[in-house]
């Protein structure tokens, strides 16, 4: 229990110094300094900066996706509806905590060619959900890798928001991002007619 | 140093630079190396330069140049938006096909030098948007297209190009173009338009 809150304790100190600081300017000082610990028990935790923030990856995608999915799951609605309650979670998530969302989508590209496999199962995870999510759905017959290129896109919009220090305002891109999801499978006009576009 | 000898020197540097941030990452550089591997003489780098931050910019400068210069040519080629935007989309991935250094270094490698690499990205991405949102003038209800359209349409085409030139292997650019067309089209035009790309493109 102990070890479990003292390497929480340091991804939360590792989120913080990375959001100010960058992934590349920050250093295992730096972390150990955000997360109040001593150097040891870093290194009893993580191997290195790049092991401690992959961890710090991996976990924001792994919530971030069991919130999608959990919203998802309970909603009853149809397809356009269940778009809205996942991105509604999603965003939920990246604003319940601005510095982890900053350094998990805005300084991942910046790790280099060591994050590229986890950016694509990253992308492909979310297509994946919005693959299953339309399964059923009345929708034409589109190329097979679409939900790959909304993924992508949801992907850079949320970048571009947070990267103009909007952290706390990114619920407000629901609509758009609501929109953008659903044209290529319900068109543009029954897009705008989704609940969160009003 | 006359001036053509000049303008080859900072060209040198620059093309130094581009090579440096693809092979290693921006923060693994210094002056000494860019001169290293320019062939330049030390103390070259600082008649050109202030700084390894000014070379950046110098050298995306003429990499963003070139690219935009050709797409701008061929858009302007076209008199229909989506035949301006086909070409310039087109265009685009040929040239980062052709020249795949370049586009890594503007797309996935400038990302290394933090907010700097940042900073040209989004400004370009700017730009672009502006140019795609000109669409907006051949829609009959503009305003009933949301304000960030251009924008998405930029993001998923960024996507494409990101992961093209991040990861090794993987479906070339122009093979992507139909997609991408669709979706880009469906944004501004409706679904029927945008399904009609999907037999258009090469």
């Amino acid at each position: 229990m102990l070890v479990h809150h003292q390497r929480q304790r340091i991804l939360d100190g590792a989120a913080r110094a990375v959001s100010e600081r960058g992934y590349r300017e920050t250093s295992v000082a730096d972390i150990v300094k955000s997360a109040a610990v001593a150097r040891a028990r870093f290194y009893e935790n993580f191997a290195s900066k790049q092991d401690c923030f992959f961890a710090l990856y991996d976990s924001a995608t792994e919530a971030a996706l069991a919130a999608v999915e959990e919203a998802c799951r309970a909603s009853q609605e149809a397809f356009p509806e269940r778009v809205e309650v996942g991105l509604r979670a999603l965003l939920e998530y990246l604003e319940s905590d601005p510095s982890l969302a900053r350094a998990w989508i805005l300084e991942g590209p910046t790790v280099g060619a060591a994050i590229n496999e986890r950016f694509e199962r990253l992308i492909g995870d979310f297509a994946a959900l919005l693959r299953r999510g339309r399964a059923g759905a009345p929708v034409a017959e589109l190329p097979d890798t679409v939900e790959e290129t909304v993924a992508g896109g949801l992907y850079w919009l949320l970048y571009y928001a947070l990267l103009d220090g909007r952290p706390k305002k990114i619920g407000k891109l629901l609509p758009q991002l609501v929109e953008f999801s659903l044209i290529p499978f319900v068109g543009i006009e029954a897009s705008r007619g989704a609940p969160a576009t009003g | 140093m006359n001036s053509r000898a000049g303008e080859g020197e900072r060209h040198s540097l620059c093309a130094a630079l581009v090579d440096l941030v693809l092979d290693r990452g921006y923060p693994e550089l210094d002056v000494a190396a860019v001169c290293r591997e320019a062939g330049t003489a030390p103390g070259a780098f600082e008649r050109h330069f202030a700084s390894l931050e000014e070379c950046f910019s110098a050298a995306w400068d003429e990499l963003e140049g070139a690219y935009l210069r050709q797409v701008e040519a061929v858009y302007e080629l076209e008199e229909d938006w989506r035949d301006k935007f086909r070409a310039g989309a087109l265009e685009t991935a040929r040239l980062a096909e052709a020249h795949p250094r370049p586009a890594r270094f503007l797309a996935v490698a400038a990302l290394s030098a933090g907010e700097l690499g940042r900073a040209r990205q989004r400004a370009l991405g700017s730009r672009i948007a502006a140019l795609i949102d000109t669409a907006r003038e051949q829609i009959p209800e503009p305003d009933g297209v949301s304000a960030m359209t251009s924008r998405w349409i930029v993001s998923i085409f960024f996507d494409r190009i990101y992961r093209r030139f991040a990861s090794p292997g993987g479906p070339d650019l122009i093979s992507q173009l139909p997609e991408l067309m669709f979706l880009a089209i469906s944004s501004y035009f409706g679904t029927e338009a945008g399904l009609a790309e999907l037999d258009r493109m090469p």
